[in-house]
């Protein structure tokens, strides 16, 4: 399975109106795009979603939560609403990243265990 | 009728043994500090204590709470003066809040037991809470903090 032990982001929003609610959102974001990422599946029988609960849908939890570096790029420009930004850069950069370490794609996530195991045997 | 010792106040409820914890706390006596998320122990949103044991109140009978001491986050301390809460006020640990509760009371067990947690402490006493608006890296610090004013006071 991946693990993603540490995570830098840099954000430009124009004049950061919180900044510390702003270095949250982010934190934020790539976490919560990182637990879909890795972990999230819904899959569908007979039309209904299989999951039902935690138990079988796995989130990311305390002990895979990684540290997260964020960087709010200064500028004089207008501000603009943060959102979920944080979150948009989260699968290409570990995507890339396992594709650095073993050469081979990950194309679909979730990147389940089972998933990384086959990408490996291509 | 059911006596129960709730953050040091003795209280009797009338309900079936069987009721969650979680409900007697929240519908019966008020406390609505106590979160109910996913109602099978997962997500550790209703974590209380048991005799300072951190256990998940949505999955535990009120019978099995009866002679215990039942702490809730209300009971955590009268003034926001325990040292989690003051940690987490001052690190801004909460985005959505809905868990934080449950993640405070688990905190607080932890330090009862290991004032000087290790990250890999604080991994294992919490990974048994989901954030879902991933405040895990403010958390971690926020117990950390906790820790170091509890060594400041003593």
């Amino acid at each position: 399975m991946i693990r993603v032990p540490e995570i830098w982001i840099a954000a430009n929003v124009g004049v950061p109106i919180m900044p510390r609610n702003l270095d949250a959102q982010l934190q934020s974001a790539v976490i919560h795009s990182l637990s879909n990422l890795l972990k999230e599946r819904i899959t569908f029988k007979n039309g209904a979603v299989q999951q039902s609960n935690f138990y079988d849908y796995q989130v990311i939890r305390m002990s895979e939560a990684p540290e997260v570096h964020t960087h709010i790029v200064p500028s004089s420009r207008n501000p603009v609403g943060i959102g979920d930004l944080g979150g948009i850069g989260v699968g290409p950069a570990v995507a890339n990243a396992f594709f650095s370490a073993t050469g081979r794609r990950l194309r679909q996530s979730p990147f389940l265990p089972e998933r990384v195991l086959a990408a490996l045997k291509t | 009728m059911i006596s129960l010792t709730v953050n040091k106040r003795s209280v009797k409820v009338d309900v079936e043994p069987s009721t969650p914890l979680l409900w007697v706390l929240r519908e019966h006596l008020g406390l609505t500090g106590t979160k109910y998320g996913c109602g099978v122990a997962q997500c550790g949103a209703c974590t209380v204590h048991l005799d300072g044991r951190p256990v998940r109140s949505c999955s535990t009978p009120v019978s099995k709470a009866a002679g215990s001491e039942i702490t809730t986050i209300e009971g955590l301390s009268p003034d926001r003066s325990h040292p989690l809460q003051r940690a987490w006020i001052e690190i801004e640990v909460p985005q959505c809040g809905y868990c934080q509760s449950g993640q405070i009371m688990s905190a607080a067990a932890l330090l009862e037991k290991t004032p000087n947690p290790a990250d890999e402490d604080i991994n294992r006493a919490m990974s048994g809470n989901i954030c879902r608006c991933g405040t895990y890296p403010r958390i971690r610090r926020a117990i950390h903090r906790a820790a170091e004013m509890v060594k400041g006071v003593a």
